[in-house]
């Protein structure tokens, strides 16, 4: 039997520690632009970003993220989509009673009722939501064509229902976005707000129908 | 024995353990051409030589028992394994070999499946698991169901052998690197079941390019190269990069007498994994065309072996690594989670097999360790004991018997459950 010299031992040695120390990866960048290894050991988006096709993005002044995107703080809205979020005109959406405190914009002169006497200040006389401001819809309640606003609430960040509680959006989606969300909604007719749709998740096992933005329902 | 078939037998064997090139070139008569005269070496050459100009078919097969040796109402069974104990056919392996011209060497491996029937696809939306069925009206007998299956080709390459210090080797070939993936034949395997470490493909287990190879040799040691330039990994890396960079790679091995058998190799890989998804869409009264990234990594692979046998013993040893760095706009969703997407990774992981060769009935009892950092999230790590009886039946045909227990520690995942896998399993492998 041959034993190895010292120096062949050595040099096999070294070989095999030079071969497995190359480095490709780093360990304190294991993610994406602006996400961060979660508890579950996987990317997700920095506090204030969305997923964007590479890696994420951050919103922008006076935006959240809402689920996929960012959705504009309370007061303010996208004049138009893709555009920053603006401040809304003055008058629209403050808070009315329709028999002690009417609204004072001429513009926005209609206490549209949410709870008994309680409202928002909105515009009638709407024919489409185009002549609605950014993210109000044109819609008829029967006697009226009004614009009508957002949901309140709707993708806010949330971690319990407790985050929603009082504001229209009251469901804390807890699974994937961590947003408030609208929920007991009708598929057909789809009750949501437009830009939305109704998604039915009891095939997933889930009891739910929640408004989400269109063509994001996963049950299709 | 007549030696004409031992010597087909020891061609096969070579052939399995991934040196068919290489072991024809050494004289498959070995030490049975000692003591005869030159006329009669001269006339089996001869005969040699004609039979290196045929095409020669054979191959390897093999037929597991699988048991797990769980209580019935282990979790892995709702999600993992099978519950019953299951007979299988694992390997058929077909090898077409023949020596072209002078110089010139072609070999053809496929594998026969009976794949793609019982694959399960899981629906991500609804959570539904579809089982494939291939079963068919046999034209001849519409009476009878016949399951099709599949055949996957192993490798199909034809060398040049320039100089003893180059061959140049042209076409899909298994990528050298260690020695399980290499001596990938069920028969002259020790063990059953590939470690985790070889099955989790760290590095690929077969590329397509062109590898050049050659062993210099100074006294009684020998140093051995590899180098390979391929399309990579891919979706459809076996026709088709998806990708300008193309993947590279190398290996050395060093063998010595050392002890009885002494070898150590390295090997590397790196490579850009590119995955892509193509759309047509109408707009402005044009087909625009989109060929969007959806998976993009780029990959270094580094791994390490050791054989060494001494008298009966054996020990088989290998350390392997992939590191890979994701694009950003290639970094998959992980599907485990639903939410987040995939981050780097570091996988890495060792098996280290010990052997003896008894003096009895070709038994040689194993025991088998393994360690695996693995690229999964939410299984970041796997350890597996095992110890099993391989038994040299004949030439040609060996049983195996193996049992292993694995562990799952820190695992952070909802469907893996906290508890360690046991599963016993028997084979029987032979060539043909």
């Amino acid at each position: 039997m041959i034993q190895p010299g010292p120096s062949s031992r050595h040099a096999s040695a070294a070989l095999v520690l030079v071969a497995l120390t190359a480095c490709l990866y780093d360990p304190d960048d294991v993610c994406g632009p602006n996400q961060e290894q979660s508890e579950l050991n996987v990317c997700e988006c920095v506090a204030g970003a969305v997923p964007a096709s590479a890696g994420c993005a951050m919103c922008g002044d006076n935006e959240v993220p809402a689920g996929s995107v960012c959705a504009c703080v309370d007061g303010y809205a996208r004049p138009a989509d893709g555009e920053p979020c603006a401040a809304l005109p003055a008058g629209l959406g403050e808070v009315c009673d329709s028999g002690a405190a009417p609204c004072a914009d001429a513009t926005y002169s209609l206490c549209r009722t949410t709870d008994g006497t309680a409202g928002y200040c909105t515009s009638s006389g709407c024919a489409t939501s185009d002549d609605c401001p950014a993210q109000y819809a044109c819609t008829d309640d029967g006697d009226t064509r009004y614009c009508k606003r957002p949901p309140t609430g709707q993708g806010l960040p949330c971690q319990s229902a407790d985050d929603c509680a009082g504001y229209e959006a009251s469901y804390c989606e807890t699974y994937q976005a961590h947003v408030c969300l609208v929920s007991d909604c009708t598929v057909s007719p789809n009750s949501c707000h437009e830009g939305s749709e109704c998604c039915d998740l009891s095939s997933l096992g889930l009891a739910e129908t929640l408004c989400v933005e269109e063509g994001l329902c996963p049950t299709g | 024995m007549p030696d004409r078939l031992i010597a087909r037998l020891s061609l096969a064997l070579a052939a399995v353990s991934c040196a068919a090139g290489q072991a024809r070139a050494q004289d498959p008569a070995g030490a049975e051409a000692d003591g005869v005269d030159e006329a009669e070496l001269v006339d089996q050459l001869q005969k040699l030589d004609e039979q290196d100009s045929q095409l020669h078919i054979y191959g390897f097969a093999d037929f597991t028992y699988t048991t797990f040796l769980m209580p019935r109402s282990s979790k892995w069974f709702d999600a993992y394994f099978s519950r019953y104990p299951t007979f299988a056919v694992g390997n058929v392996n077909l090898y077409l070999e023949k020596k072209v011209a002078p110089r010139w060497n072609s070999l053809i491996e496929f594998r026969l499946l009976y794949l793609p029937n019982g694959t399960e696809t899981v629906s991500t939306s609804t959570g539904e698991v579809a089982q494939m069925d291939t079963a068919v009206l046999d034209y001849q007998d519409k009476a009878e169901v016949l399951h099709w299956g599949g055949i996957s080709i192993e490798r199909a390459w034809v060398e040049y052998q320039a100089h003893p210090l180059l061959t140049i080797r042209a076409g899909q070939w298994i990528t050298p690197y260690g020695i399980w993936n290499i001596d990938h034949g069920s028969p002259v395997l020790i063990g059953i079941r590939r470690p985790f470490v070889i099955g989790l493909s760290l590095f690929p287990k077969n590329q397509t390019g062109l590898e050049a190879y050659g062993t210099h040799t100074f006294g009684d040691k020998s140093l051995t190269y590899h180098l390979t330039v391929s399309n990579g990994r891919g979706p459809v890396d076996t026709y088709l990069d998806l990708d300008y960079n193309k993947g590279i790679g190398g290996r050395l091995v060093f063998e010595a007498p050392w002890l009885d058998e002494f070898r150590i190799g390295v090997s590397g890989y790196t490579g850009t994994y590119t995955r892509r998804a193509r759309s047509y869409n109408l707009a402005l009264n044009a087909v625009q065309t989109t060929n969007d990234v959806t998976e993009g990594y780029r990959e270094l692979s580094l791994a390490a072996d050791l054989k060494l046998r001494s008298g009966p013993f054996l020990l088989n040893a290998e350390a392997i690594s992939n590191q890979r760095v994701y694009q950003d706009d290639g970094r998959p969703r992980d599907f485990q989670t639903v939410s987040g997407q995939l981050p780097d990774s570091h996988s890495y992981g060792t098996y280290v097999t010990g052997a003896v060769r008894l003096p009895w009935l070709g038994l040689m009892p194993y025991v088998q360790g393994e360690l695996l950092r693995t690229q999964w999230p939410t299984v970041p790590n796997i350890w597996v004991a095992g110890t099993g009886l391989n038994m040299r039946a004949s030439p040609s045909v060996t049983l195996k018997v193996q049992l292993q227990r694995a562990w799952v520690p820190d695992s952070v995942s909802l469907v893996v459950p906290d508890e360690p896998v046991t599963m016993l399993d028997a084979q029987a492998a032979w060539v043909f």
